[in-house]
């Protein structure tokens, strides 16, 4: 297979690879595609949660990120930059993935088409965490003139370390199978550390930069709602929806 | 036969494969495998501490050498070519003494350790690409891409192991790892040609940093940074004897165009220092010497690679050792010296902290206030030292060893890396000249 551009996108190869070896058939690329539906796609209902992720007690002091390592990175940031480890603004944690855990037995969704785009920016991930459906395609960017590897180690789908080492560059990934969360790491910029949440379904969000989420699309029904934080762990609880109707789910997590 | 490229031959050209038999793959793993890879597999068998780099742990299911795409798993055939040629700078032998029977049945017994491997399916990589052939290496295009494409971050500039990310890099169970000095091509794990280093490219080192550039660079500029890699890798000679050349007058400097003249000898290092049964992993492998003497005066030409310059606490130091020619006992091996009733030795002790070298017989490395000194010139460029030191002329042709700290690594006493003892061919010149 000759290469003419710079830019491939996985499926390109996993076909590449299907059509390379002849004899058996090669079974596409775990994290290729989505897996086939159990069930005919189920559309979604009218309800939505909507809700906040709080924070009790004093929050650490983020720590700062040293770059000096790498000049390309340093050089795009006039002050500081800090980790994302925990991040609250007026008691609301920033970055907790919220998605339902059960409740959803027997329903299939669509995989959707959209891209998720999981970029590189100034050394940093952007966003630090991201919430996609299994087999939804996910477009990894490098926007930063210098080598990014992106160190990706799912249980469940296909790791990959992908060296991505200029600016520009767009590689195109998917996750097979659900798990929560595929930890993301560069290992040339050891501070560089994201999530990816992969679900079934498009019930899922993550908390933004007050702490609150939204849900929406939900059939009626009883869920397990669940919210992970990287440092402060899992909650879960019980939220009953009526068709049309919407919810509220309060997560509060304590500082260690 | 292993091919770049010609996977899908080489698996329809082994023909003859034994039905898998675990029952005989775990006899055969027990007598051969187990002393290193421990008996279940965990990479912990009685001799595994003592290793660097330590043995593989089968139950994880990840292989570093591999034909397949980032993160699946090896092909049978990449695994028996493992175990069939072993990994350079390891102390993984080669097992072609084994029947290939025994090594497919060994193979079947090894994936079955590991869960993970049952989940997932090798991915063969599609195509590796056309090799150019050296006439079709363009070294400047290959340079070119070395830098554009990020290597430098952990090999270094000149492939010597001291980029900037090198000291912070994690393998994937969070234990640090050293980038590889691409300037060693002998212990280069997968191999040192353009082949294989296309390979460790395009499907990345799993378990390591080392990401895989199939995706986002094409095959044909992986061979020329290939080919370029490969030409910067040390013509060694481990010949086990360094030839002096002589001259009328003496090199000083350790960049003098008179030492091109000089036959070198390469050496390798190790660490000999214990804790708690695990070997301690010191900075120096390797370092190559060069000699050239007028009538009365030898210069050493000693280089190294050492991922950081350290003038500081503890500093970055060599020592230069000869069986001292006052007969009687004879110092063994140098890794256990020196200890109590030992003889004496003749050192020359350089320190980066000085940048000055003395020379004394001495019964330890802390060398008495009499010691001479030496004239001695170091440069440090690129993650490596070349130190040149000169001295009378010995008489009679002593063994030499090297011992070296490297001070950025805490090195210090005997956390250190030293050679075994080299012989010294004074008489080369002197035949070919009749002088004398």
């Amino acid at each position: 297979m000759v290469r003419t551009n710079w830019i491939r996108s996985w499926s390109v190869i996993a076909v590449a690879v299907a059509i390379g070896c002849g004899g058996k058939p090669t079974p596409a690329a775990a994290g290729d595609a989505a897996p086939a539906p159990a069930a005919a796609p189920t559309s979604g209902g009218r309800t939505t949660i909507t809700g906040k992720v709080v924070f009790q007690g004093t929050a650490p002091t983020a720590a700062k990120i040293k770059m000096d390592a790498d000049p390309v990175c340093q050089q795009q940031h006039a002050a500081a930059v800090t980790t994302r480890e925990i991040v609250v603004a007026n008691g609301g944690l920033q970055y907790a993935f919220v998605y339902v855990k059960d409740g959803l037995a027997g329903k299939s969704f669509p995989t959707p088409t959209t891209v998720a785009v999981f970029d590189q920016t100034g050394c940093m991930y952007e966003p630090h965490v991201l919430g996609v459906q299994a087999g939804q395609p996910v477009e990894i960017r490098n926007s930063d003139a210098t080598l990014h590897n992106v160190n990706a180690k799912p249980t469940q789908s296909a790791p990959f370390n992908l060296a991505m080492p200029m600016k520009g560059m767009k590689v195109a990934k998917t996750f097979a199978k659900p798990e929560v969360m595929v930890p993301i790491k560069c290992n040339v910029h050891p501070w560089m550390q994201a999530y990816i949440g992969v679900v079934d379904h498009p019930f899922f969000a993550v908390s933004g930069s007050d702490g609150t989420f939204t849900i929406k699309g939900l059939p009626a029904g009883t869920y397990t709602l669940a919210a992970w934080h990287e440092k402060l762990g899992t909650q879960t609880q019980t939220v009953t929806v009526a068709d049309g109707g919407s919810a509220s789910a309060t997560f509060t997590f304590q500082a260690k | 036969m292993w091919l770049v490229g010609g996977l899908c031959a080489s698996a329809a050209e082994v023909s003859a494969r034994p039905a898998p038999d675990l029952a005989a793959g775990r006899e055969a793993y027990v007598t051969n495998c187990a002393r290193c890879h421990g008996d279940q597999g965990h990479g912990d068998g009685p001799d595994a501490a003592r290793m660097i780099p330590r043995p593989r742990d089968f139950t994880t299911g990840t292989y570093k050498f591999r034909m397949t795409a980032s993160g699946t798993p090896p092909t049978d055939e990449d695994l028996f070519h493992t175990i069939s040629t072993g990994l350079a700078g390891t102390r993984m032998p080669g097992w072609e003494g084994l029947s290939e029977d025994t090594r497919w049945q060994l193979i079947a017994y090894l994936k079955s350790l590991a869960p993970s491997l049952a989940r997932a399916t090798p991915q063969p990589v599609a195509s590796f690409g056309k090799d150019p052939g050296v006439k079709g290496a363009d070294l400047a295009k290959g340079k070119q891409l070395y830098a554009d494409l990020g290597c430098a971050a952990c090999h270094g500039t000149a492939g010597r192991a001291n980029g900037p990310s090198a000291k912070t890099l994690k393998d994937d169970w969070g234990q640090p790892i050293r980038a590889a000095n691409l300037t060693h091509g002998w212990e280069l794990r997968g191999g040192e040609e353009p082949k294989d280093l296309v390979a460790r490219l395009m499907t990345g080192v799993d378990g390591t940093p080392m990401p895989s550039y199939a995706d986002t660079v094409p095959a044909a500029n992986l061979w020329q940074l290939a080919y370029y890699l490969r030409s910067i890798q040390e013509p060694a000679n481990w010949s086990g004897s360094l030839t002096v050349v002589s001259a009328a007058s003496l090199p000083t400097s350790p960049d003098d165009p008179a030492w091109a003249a000089a036959p070198r000898a390469d050496l390798r290092l190790w660490s000999n220092v214990y804790v708690n049964g695990a070997v301690v992993r010191t900075m120096v492998p390797w370092a190559m010497v060069q000699a050239v003497a007028t009538a009365d005066t030898i210069a050493f030409r000693i280089a190294w690679d050492d991922p950081s310059e350290d003038h500081g606490t503890p500093p970055d130091q060599l020592a230069l050792a000869f069986k001292p020619a006052i007969g009687g006992r004879e110092v063994g091996s140098l890794q256990s010296w020196p200890k109590p009733g030992t003889p004496a030795l003749d050192l020359i002790v350089w320190s980066a902290a000085t940048g000055t070298a003395r020379e004394a017989i001495s019964e330890s490395l802390d060398l008495p206030v009499t010691a001479e000194a030496r004239p001695a010139q170091a440069q440090y460029a690129d993650g490596r030292w070349s130190l040149v030191i000169t001295r009378p002329r010995p008489t009679t042709a002593t063994p030499w060893a090297l011992v070296i700290w490297d001070g950025g690594n805490g090195e210090t006493g005997r956390i250190r890396s030293v050679s075994s003892w080299t012989d010294l061919d004074l008489n080369h010149k002197e035949k070919d000249h009749g002088s004398h």
